[in-house]
């Protein structure tokens, strides 16, 4: 197999936040690599500093210490190329759906036809005909659907997730779930996401990576060797359950393991 | 209709206020009957109508300096930290100083005319703007901060898109309580430095021991602040739809 060129590089990074003089560690050098299309979950207990580690990718902010680049370049603030979402839509409630969707072309320039642009990914987000509702007026997976046709504006290469689907019920999850694999394959787009659900992590990914607690360091890496089609067969694979309790016993392990 | 309830209600006090004045002694000096009054407000339209029209020109210029100076300041001090530490707790503190001791001083240094009552009608409706900005303004929250930098928007724009917009509910709701107050305001300077407007008219039936026409002014006040008050509402209505479809 011909070496695949990573994408996204995080080498060794490292993050502390100083709360009034204090210091406090929350990623302790973590190193990752994605290459191009790949779909990578992280998941770990809770105030592991996954999100930390999202947010630096994302431009957010700043590494204390350690290397993130995009195909060879630092990242160094928020980037055209990488799209990210939150845990919940934060949509505008003042626009229409699709006004929401256009911010990103007014604040930064966008070749094309923005405007059609939009149409057609609410059209393939199944939220075609609710261009001119608001957002009060749509259910929480459908604002959801709504910030990911936002992200998508710009065709991010790579996409960012953190924990989006978390506040929503089961059934809408695992809609979303192939909603999610089935834009960023047609999209050929790398995948970074955040999860705590492990079954979700698992069906989504290529590579899941496990985080201990904080100080948060990478403990764990499983490939996940499932036919690349993923449908609710999938879940009923013995391979999936057993990278599913693996991972979890692992999980147990990383969580026990901090001692506050 | 949802004006059966209070109108009832209204009718009803007149009513037993008619009863009251029917049925005993009472002096029309001290309470002159409902017919009274609406003889003085049948009899002389031009004088209510040409005080009304003082009082409110008062009120409007004194509503407007504080919901510009208001929104203004709120902008600047959520702008910068150094402002807000600084002069928020001077503004709460001036809160606590009645305006009605205040009204004489400033006579005293903007001289007669209009200027003293325009500026008391500022000072009492300039809080609530000022406040419910800061606090409309301050309420964007994190997530918000997250989306704007994440598309690359600068601090104009973040504010002119999402910051703004944001406060506007806040805004409305200072505005519909400092109309209130500068209706206030403006009587309060004409108590004090009475030339012309309803607190003069107040004024002079007090002096001229007719009390209804006192009862008269009040009248035209409480419609006065009903039509500004309801004005707002629709300029709400209007500009903040998305508050509606809760």
């Amino acid at each position: 197999m011909a070496a695949i060129t990573p994408i996204l590089e995080i080498r060794d990074v490292v993050k502390d936040f100083t709360p009034k003089g204090k210091v406090i560690r929350a990623v302790d050098g973590v190193s990752l690599s994605l290459a191009q299309g790949e779909f990578v979950s992280i998941v770990g207990p809770s105030g592991c500093g996954k999100s930390t580690v999202l947010r630096m990718v994302a431009g957010l902010t700043g590494a204390t210490s350690g290397e993130i680049s995009l195909r060879g370049t630092h990242i160094a603030g928020p980037r055209p190329e990488v799209g990210i979402m939150f845990q919940s839509p934060v949509l505008l409630p003042w626009r229409s759906v699709l006004k929401n969707v256009l911010l990103p072309s007014e604040t930064q320039r966008l070749g094309g036809d923005p405007r059609r642009e939009a149409m057609e990914l609410l059209e393939v987000a199944g939220l075609a005909g609710f261009e001119n509702h608001y957002p009060s007026e749509l259910s929480g997976g459908m604002q959801q659907r709504v910030a990911m046709c936002r992200t998508l504006l710009r065709q991010p290469d790579l996409l960012l997730l953190d924990e989006p689907f978390g506040a929503l019920d089961s059934i809408t999850r695992e809609i979303l779930n192939d909603e999610l694999l089935r834009i960023a394959r047609l999209r050929d787009m790398t995948v970074l996401l955040i999860t705590h659900s492990i079954d979700e992590a698992v069906y989504l990914s290529d590579r899941v990576v496990l985080m201990s607690s904080r100080p948060g360091k990478v403990t764990g890496e499983w490939a996940i060797d499932m036919p690349t089609e993923r449908s609710l067969e999938t879940r009923e694979l013995p391979a999936f359950g057993r990278y599913a309790s693996d991972i979890r016993e692992s999980l147990g392990i990383a969580h026990r393991g901090d001692d506050h | 209709m949802r004006l059966v309830k209070p109108l009832a209600v209204l009718v009803l006090l007149i009513v037993l206020w008619w009863l009251y004045c029917h049925l005993t002694d009472i002096d029309p000096l001290v309470l002159p009957p409902p017919s009274a009054v609406w003889e003085s407000l049948v009899h002389q339209p031009g004088l209510f109508w040409s005080n009304s029209l003082d009082t409110l020109r008062i009120v409007l210029i004194g509503f407007s300096i504080s919901l510009l100076g208001g929104v203004a300041a709120a902008v600047l001090m959520t702008r910068y930290r150094l402002l807000e530490e600084t002069f928020l707790p001077l503004a709460v503190a001036s809160q606590v100083i009645p305006t009605i001791a205040v009204a004489p001083l400033l006579v005293i240094w903007m001289g007669f005319g209009q200027a003293p009552r325009i500026a008391v009608t500022a000072l009492i409706s300039f809080f609530p703007i000022l406040i419910n900005t800061v606090t409309g303004l301050k309420q964007v929250g994190e997530p918000y901060y997250d989306l704007a930098a994440s598309i690359g928007a600068s601090k104009n724009t973040r504010f002119r898109k999402i910051e703004f917009p944001h406060a506007l509910p806040f805004i409305f709701a200072g505005a519909k309580m400092a109309i209130t107050l500068a209706v206030i305001g403006a009587v309060i300077g004409e108590f004090v430095n009475a030339e012309s407007g309803l607190g003069f008219l107040i004024l002079r039936g007090s002096s001229q021991l007719e009390t209804q026409l006192m009862l008269a002014a009040l009248v035209w006040l409480a419609g006065m602040g009903l039509i500004l008050f309801n004005l707002v509402r629709l300029a709400e209505y209007v500009a903040v739809p998305w508050e509606r479809r809760r």
